[in-house]
């Protein structure tokens, strides 16, 4: 299969604080894999490296065979932990921003998922609560015909009716020659669309693993596991 | 590039309008006043000009804060552009809108001039065309050289923390206008700066006007100087927002 993402030996420091340290890692298309991990284990800190938000101290990043550039950003749609959105938009102004930015917006897409998601395009996005925006933000990233998507906790803020329906339009809008990543704490709300979990604790990749091996192998749900690891 | 542009003006359009709108109403008033109280011609003129260069003093904070927001902002920074569109658009905005101000100022000396006929503004236009290019090259160069300058502040701010931000920012600004001035000073005996200041500071912009409609060779060597620093700037800030700085 296609490699996607290619970590390696990467670390990455906040002054004196590692946030990740020695990370190797291969993500191949055709995957939703799940990033799981407690609290400043350094979920975020890899998706931003991935996106090319932030740079590593040591290491390389490859996407798609090329280094952290103009061409990675280009195939890369991330949902960050804050919008990318300005306040001074309409929905609609978000949709012509992308369109004006991202060649692979498909403004079709974002139009289904809008109806999928209830939301309107002549909302402003100063005004639309927590719950939509992230809806919204949903709408942005996976609206792109992109080969990586990276959403950090794109249910963190909803209600459980939303979520069930924020996840049924990541697994319908879902492009299969690409891999997606999506990190979160509710586990048990998403679980069921994870083809693999990553777990990563203190800056490191603690375990790896199909979610079908885990369930056969070690009888237990993700978030069973999850809860087992990470309680020592 | 025009995109970026667009979205800059966008964000900002409220209050870019909002201020020009007060500063017309202001400068209205002020000329309204000039003419139906009979002031002396300077007086009106004096507060012309202190509306202007308050206007053209808010122009630059509004570039460095619109660049500063754009090296923070996740949605800039995930775009998949070129990092010198990064400097160039806000740069490229207060050129526009900078324009757009002279504009507003030419029109106003005219209307000024046409409602007070009596009054000379001799002072306020180039003795000739050459003189007034050199006027406006000199100007274009020494708010491009400032601007540069105060993105590389940031840029370097950048690096560190929010706390330190704005403090190393200062300080590398500080000692940037201390070296390039020391430097101007060994090498050529002049600076840029220092040349205008002296002459602003010689009586009237008359005097500046022609003294610059000449200008020595000292000065174009400073320019070609400040021109290789410029040089220098934007690549280091390029290499830092591609290697170093984070969102």
């Amino acid at each position: 299969m296609k490699k996607i993402v290619e970590l390696q030996a990467v670390t990455k420091n906040y002054g004196s604080r590692k946030a990740l340290h020695n990370i190797n890692l291969n993500l191949e298309a055709g995957k939703i894999i799940g990033l799981l991990g407690s609290n400043g284990s350094g979920k975020s800190t890899l998706m931003k490296l991935a996106a090319g938000l932030i740079q590593p101290t040591s290491g390389t990043i490859r996407i798609c065979g090329e280094p952290i550039g103009i061409g990675t950003k280009a195939v890369t749609s991330f949902m960050p932990d804050q919008p990318v959105t300005e306040s001074w938009m309409r929905v609609k102004d978000a949709l012509r921003f992308f369109s004006d930015f991202y060649k692979d917006f498909d403004q079709e897409k974002a139009g289904s998922m809008l109806d999928f998601l209830k939301l309107d395009r002549n909302d402003r996005i100063s005004s639309l609560s927590k719950g939509m925006n992230e809806r919204l933000q949903l709408t942005l990233a996976m609206s792109r015909q992109a080969k990586l998507y990276l959403l950090d906790e794109p249910i963190g803020g909803v209600d459980p009716v939303a979520r069930g329906k924020i996840l049924d339009a990541i697994v319908k809008f879902y492009n299969e020659d690409s891999c997606v990543l999506i990190s979160t704490h509710l586990i048990t709300d998403i679980e069921r669309i994870f083809d693999e979990v990553l777990f990563i604790q203190n800056g490191e990749v603690s375990l790896r693993q199909d979610v079908e091996s885990i369930r056969s192998k070690h009888g237990k749900s993700v978030d069973e596991l999850f809860r087992e690891v990470f309680s020592e | 590039m025009i995109n970026l542009l667009k979205y800059d003006w966008k964000r900002n359009a409220n209050l870019i309008m909002g201020s020009a709108a007060a500063l017309i109403i202001f400068q209205v008033a002020i000329s309204f006043f000039g003419v139906t109280r009979n002031w002396p011609s300077a007086l009106p003129l004096t507060f012309m000009f202190m509306g202007y260069c308050f206007a053209a003093l808010m122009l630059i904070i509004f570039s460095f804060k619109t660049f500063s927001h754009n090296l923070k902002s996740y949605g800039r920074r995930l775009l998949p552009v070129a990092s010198w569109k990064t400097i160039a658009s806000p740069l490229l905005l207060q050129f526009v809108l900078s324009a757009g101000l002279s504009g507003l100022v030419l029109l106003h000396i005219w209307l000024f001039k046409w409602l007070s006929p009596s009054a000379s503004l001799d002072a306020l236009v180039p003795p000739t065309l050459k003189t007034g290019v050199l006027f406006f090259i000199l100007i274009f160069w020494m708010v491009l050289f400032l601007m540069l300058l105060l993105y590389f502040s940031i840029t370097v701010g950048n690096l560190f923390n929010k706390k330190l931000m704005p403090w190393v920012a200062i300080a590398v600004f500080v000692l940037l206008q201390f070296v390039i001035s020391y430097a101007e000073k060994f090498l050529f005996n002049d600076d840029l700066f220092g040349a205008v200041d002296s002459e602003l500071s010689s009586s009237s912009m008359s005097i500046f006007m022609s003294s610059t409609g000449d200008i020595s060779v000292g000065n174009w060597g400073v320019m070609a100087f400040e021109i290789v620093i410029g040089a220098i700037l934007v690549n280091i800030m390029l290499y830092l927002l591609n290697k170093k700085l984070d969102a």
